[in-house]
């Protein structure tokens, strides 16, 4: 049974010696919801880029189901990026068709669904949206996916607080025991009560690995507490 | 998968495109409903000096236009390959041949109409110019015939005229290929810079260029020294000549693309 | 609305004592159909797995029984509801006492004081 996830001496290097993943070794398997930690800095855009294709380690490598990142893994992945991605002028209806025609596990009436429950009119443009109902809608894009692999990179930072609940709320009911999240995010006492596990990364290298059930039991602190014990300076 | 990429890429420029052909059609519209009219067909010089200029004019803002093409096709290209529309373009299950190869067949195709339109225009033009100016007009702009050269070109093309003009559609389109694929390897090749990727871009693009420019060079001069040296009719050196430039075209298409397609896929470091 | 549930315990814990309230005050009745793991996981804002590891616990203990086909249900067991209830309630008073005696009342004074604030919550 592979794992999900492999990294192996993953590292990549930028041209003025900036090491921004150092010789990363981890495995993730399926059915958690994982948070990915870490301060700023610490590699976590890096790494998540990585998997994703976008950028060309340095060294090591990044299998997804056994594979480099290619149009095989990134058929099984669906992320969901910091920025604005999405060509603002399209239509939210033309982003959905437009999904549908390039991923085949995507589900349209689930995205239209879930636009539904949140009064998002879907003949309308990606630009005439404000941000918090933008980041709505390109959740519910990824969120509409049947894939192997989510990656949210901080799917919540700049939202308003009844649009996270949304957020968090899609998140859980969209689990299967097939599928693994990952989350990056700095906002850890939003988030920690739904993950399974955590990832602590600092220096662009693994710092601990662990269920969030052993940091409570074991140390009787939140995650967020233990974090910043973890990573005072 | 590559027709879909290419639907969706004709869907996202064919407007712009548009529009610099109708400016085309436009404006040589005008200038033959001036001509027709008979406007300048006077004796007044201010007319005939007006009507030269405006003439020059025409022709550097149709050779513009149609560069214009190739500059907005480059454009688009960086901004769905390296900005942030390529956090979505490079995470759709979709090679990058495809990608590329999309690109650049809907990029040809928008080049090519736009030469063929813009060259149905100038001859359009110049038809009417011979057919409604009188003669003097037609000497202030230097107008004249040549029935040798005429013959000559006619004789180049009377054999075999079906499978030529085939060879000549055929090297328009390795030419805007060519175009549009130069373009993308400065696209990409600017990437390589860690800072200022967009001077970077137009440095290789210049780069390029001229290293093309050079390499067209020596590939012509031996054919330059035969028609001098040799006894070798303008014909003959016309069907020659056509079937060269074709052939390095389609070496500088495969150059540019192989180019490219290595710089994306082994190469790519998006921000 | 997300349950308020503190980060430094176990989640699963908590969700446990909260669900065992609902039945015991009658937010679900004995025989009553609880909602999926998914569900209440989302209302929650709690992890799937959690939530899961809760309704296990529940039902080791007996308070929720799992039916081929018709899902989770609450048990018809009044009895044991009813100890739970007392079992709870025991938990508070011990609670009350004990910070009551830190303040420095002695037992028959609590009762006295007891009565009265009974006595004006009535009127």
């Amino acid at each position: 049974m592979t794992a999900l996830l492999e990294a192996n001496n993953l590292t990549k290097t930028y041209g003025n010696d900036t090491v921004a993943v150092d010789h990363l070794t981890i495995s993730i398997g399926r059915g958690r919801i994982i948070g990915l930690l870490g301060p700023n800095g610490s590699g976590k855009s890096t790494f998540i880029k990585l998997i994703n294709g976008l950028l060309t380690p340095t060294e090591g490598t990044i299998l997804i189901n056994g594979a480099a990142p290619g149009v095989e893994s990134k058929k099984r992945i669906a992320y969901l990026p910091e920025r604005t991605y999405l060509q603002s002028n399209m239509k939210v209806n033309q982003l959905i068709d437009f999904f549908g025609d390039f991923y085949e596990d995507f589900q349209k009436d689930k995205a239209y669904a879930m636009l539904q429950s949140m009064d998002i009119k879907s003949n309308t443009r990606l630009r005439t949206l404000s941000k918090g109902t933008k980041e709505k809608v390109q959740l519910i894009l990824v969120m509409s996916r049947n894939a192997d692999l989510y990656i949210l990179d901080e799917p919540i930072a700049g939202v308003d607080p009844a649009a996270r609940d949304f957020i968090l709320k899609t998140i859980i009911s969209n689990y299967n025991e097939n599928a693994t999240v990952l989350l990056s995010t700095h906002l850890i006492s939003d988030i920690e009560n739904i993950l399974d596990d955590v990832i602590f990364i600092q220096d662009g290298k693994i710092k601990t690995q662990t269920t969030v059930e052993n940091i409570r039991e074991d140390y009787g602190k939140s995650v967020d507490a233990y974090f910043r014990e973890v990573f005072a300076c | 998968m590559l027709i879909r990429s290419m639907k969706y890429y004709w869907q996202s420029t064919y407007k712009i495109i548009l529009l610099m052909n109708l400016y085309l059609l436009l404006t040589t519209g005008i200038g033959v409903a001036t001509l027709a009219a008979g406007v300048w067909n006077t004796h007044s010089e201010g007319i005939t000096t007006l009507g030269a200029i405006l003439f020059i004019l025409y022709v550097i803002s149709i050779v513009f236009v149609s560069n214009l093409v190739v500059i907005y096709i480059a454009v688009h290209f960086y901004r769905n390959m390296y900005s942030d529309e390529a956090y979505l373009t490079h995470t759709l299950p979709v090679s990058k041949h495809h990608l590329l190869l999309s690109q650049t067949i809907i990029g040809t195709i928008h080049c090519f109409l736009t030469s063929v339109i813009m060259l149905a225009c100038i001859f359009g033009l110049i038809y009417f110019l011979f057919t409604c100016l009188n003669s003097q007009a037609k000497e202030a702009l230097q107008l004249t015939y040549d029935p040798g050269m005429a013959a000559d070109l006619y004789t180049a093309f009377a054999n075999g005229a079906f499978f030529k003009g085939l060879l000549i559609v055929f090297y328009f389109l390795l030419s805007s290929a060519h175009s549009i694929l130069l373009a993308f390897a400065a696209v990409a090749m600017g990437q390589l810079f860690t800072r200022h990727r967009i001077i970077g871009s137009i440095i290789c693009y210049i780069g390029l260029y001229t290293i093309i420019q050079i390499a067209t060079s020596l590939v012509v001069i031996p054919f330059m020294g035969l028609s001098l040296f040799g006894n070798v009719s303008m014909v003959q050196l016309i069907n020659c000549g056509l079937l060269v430039e074709t052939l390095f075209a389609l070496a500088c298409c495969v150059i540019f693309y192989l180019i490219t397609y290595y710089l994306l896929s082994r190469k790519l470091n998006l921000d | 609305m997300a349950w308020d549930l503190d980060s430094d315990r176990p989640i699963y814990a908590q969700i446990v004592e909260k669900i065992q309230m609902q039945i015991v005050s009658g937010y679900y009745k004995p025989g009553d159909k609880l909602p999926s793991v998914r569900e209440l996981a989302a209302l929650a804002c709690v992890n799937p797995n959690t939530m899961q590891k809760a309704f296990a616990e529940l039902e080791r203990s007996g308070l929720i029984k799992t039916m081929r086909t018709t899902g989770r249900l609450v048990t018809e067991d009044i009895h044991m509801i009813e100890g739970i209830q007392k079992a709870l309630a025991n938990q508070q008073l011990q609670i009350f006492f004990e910070k009551m005696m830190k303040l420095g009342y002695e037992k028959d004074q609590i009762l006295s004081l007891l009565e009265q604030s009974i006595r004006e919550q009535d009127s």
